[in-house]
């Protein structure tokens, strides 16, 4: 359990983090994409025997590669670049599954998240994934909020736009392999986006846009690895459902403050 | 006048899917000097500015900023541009103050946090242009002037050397625009700052330019206000013959 909670964590207030810069250039969904294609990364773990989060990641950061190649070759075409890659991996991880004869429990722990039976290896491994991801963004904090804001001003300013696209795929890909394990490769977008809407909802700045999203990030795995616990549920969907409530609750503070004609 | 201009267009034409949407333009802009750049609409002013900060590229002839050619610039904290009123992020979370904070991160360098100075100077553009009273103020509340008014503290924040601006006016007041033109008219005095101001409000802006280009995808007149002035009514003239050709190739086509 304390591992558990250690893991939990670590990816509750680093998914947040990108999350933010990737809703705010409406990249909400490469989540989900490079959750689909580390999926493949799994599959093709268990066929060669080697640590499946290891090649998860190798999976998820060509996928990530991909899309941001697709995505600057044609930038209209960015949600098209984003579905060739999900579909592709998602039939390739089918693919290896069935390859491998035997559709393995284990594979399920990384599809909906064993979030319980992280071992220390994974423990280890989340730990450096998530620090290294949350101390680079934070070295880079305001080249990337420069990003976020126009890339066309990023570019006028003398900033490497070019690096700093694949850079924040390539940290997206790696911190959607360090939540596998915890919330699964299906809820992982959940993790990375839901916090990120309700801080949205919330913030008067970019700096408590940050500080809000780390905050619903980790109350979400807190309080969702508790109802899991209490309840005995599942609990890569209880953070998630946490999550959504986190949302639904900063919803109604806006609308209440609203009404009450507080500015938000 | 000294050194090499600090913006030079060489011949440069660009196309978009095989229009020409600039033609053959050459023009250079000299520190202190405030270079209005007029045309009607789709005369390619935006991309004439868009060519000259590197945001496209020409597909013939060539740019050089400070001296130097265009893929070998790297000195862009020397520069400071404001985009069309189309750049505003409705909704993005962040305040007045830390977006216009953004104008210093070039002159910081990757990896360095913002200093005190860093803040100070954000804070004089802020000042300049009116604005301080909305720095915490979120972006996306702020009506287009003002939100135009941002981009060029934005701007000014990073302490440049020469400024283009892309109708930094549009849905901006009469005074707000008169008191923008007299903000650039002093620091280019003070300066030494070279200002591009592109619009097509040509009579308001005259006695703040001190050079006028002509603009209707070809260069039709580039010199100063007086060489203009002399030749009565040229300017109207030109643009008159520049509306009608543009009427005549859009029916022609």
């Amino acid at each position: 359990m304390q591992r558990a909670l250690l893991a939990g964590l670590v990816v509750g207030a680093t998914c947040p983090v990108i999350g933010v810069y990737l809703v705010l250039r409406r990249l909400s969904l490469i989540g989900d994409g490079l959750g689909h294609v580390s999926f493949a990364g799994v599959a093709a773990g268990w066929l060669a025997g080697v640590y499946p989060l290891l090649s998860a990641a190798m999976f998820a950061i060509l996928g990530a590669v991909a899309i941001e190649r697709l995505r600057s070759w044609r930038r209209e075409y960015g949600d098209l670049a984003l579905a060739m890659v999900f579909y592709s991996g998602i039939a390739l991880g089918v693919v290896l599954t069935s390859l491998s004869r035997r559709m393995n429990v284990s594979l399920f722990g990384y599809l909906f998240g064993s979030i319980l039976t992280v071992t220390q290896l994974d423990l280890i491994v989340i730990s450096v994934a998530g620090g290294s991801v949350l101390a680079i963004l934070t070295l880079l904090h305001k080249e990337l909020f420069t990003l976020a804001y126009d890339e066309d001003l990023a570019r006028v300013s003398g900033l490497p736009t070019g690096f700093l696209n694949y850079l924040v795929v390539i940290l997206t890909a790696v911190t959607v392999v360090a939540a596998l394990r915890v919330v699964g490769i299906l809820l992982v977008a959940g993790l990375l986006v839901i916090p990120v809407s309700a801080s949205l909802q919330l913030a008067r700045s970019f700096r408590a846009t940050l500080t809000y999203a780390i905050l619903f990030g980790v109350l979400s795995v807190l309080l969702g690895l508790l109802a899991a616990y209490v309840f005995d549920l599942a609990p890569g969907g209880a953070i998630i459902l946490t999550a959504v409530l986190t949302f639904l609750l900063a919803t109604s503070v806006r609308g209440v403050g609203a009404r009450r004609g507080v500015s938000t | 006048m000294s050194g090499p201009p600090l913006l030079a267009f060489d011949r440069v034409s660009f196309r978009y899917s095989g229009e020409v949407v600039v033609e053959e333009v050459s023009l250079s802009v000299q520190a202190g000097e405030f270079v209005g750049l007029i045309g009607p609409n789709g005369s390619g002013k935006s991309t004439l500015m868009r060519l000259g900060v590197g945001l496209l590229r020409p597909q013939s002839g060539s740019v050089r900023l400070f001296g130097q050619p265009l893929a070998r610039f790297r000195e862009w904290p020397r520069i400071g541009y404001v985009p069309q009123v189309a750049a505003a992020r409705p909704g993005f979370p962040a305040t007045v103050r830390e977006v216009v904070s953004t104008g210093r991160v070039g002159r910081r360098g990757l990896f360095r946090r913002l200093s005190e100075s860093d803040g100070h100077a954000v804070d004089l553009a802020l000042e300049s242009v009116g604005m301080m009273p909305f720095r915490s103020r979120l972006i996306g509340e702020l009506s287009g002037g003002q939100h135009q008014r941002v981009m060029l503290a934005r701007a000014l924040a990073g302490e440049p050397e020469l400024l283009l601006l892309d109708e930094p006016a549009a849905g901006v007041d009469a005074v707000a625009k008169l008191e923008l033109l007299n903000l650039l008219r002093r620091l280019g005095q003070d300066t030494n700052l070279a200002v591009v101001y592109v619009s097509h409000d040509f009579e308001t802006l005259r006695p703040y330019f001190n050079k006028i280009a002509l603009l209707n995808r070809r260069l039709l007149f580039f010199g100063t206000r007086e060489d203009l002035g002399e030749q009565q009514d040229v300017e109207r003239q030109l643009i008159e013959a520049a509306l009608a050709s543009d009427h005549h190739e859009h029916r022609g086509a």
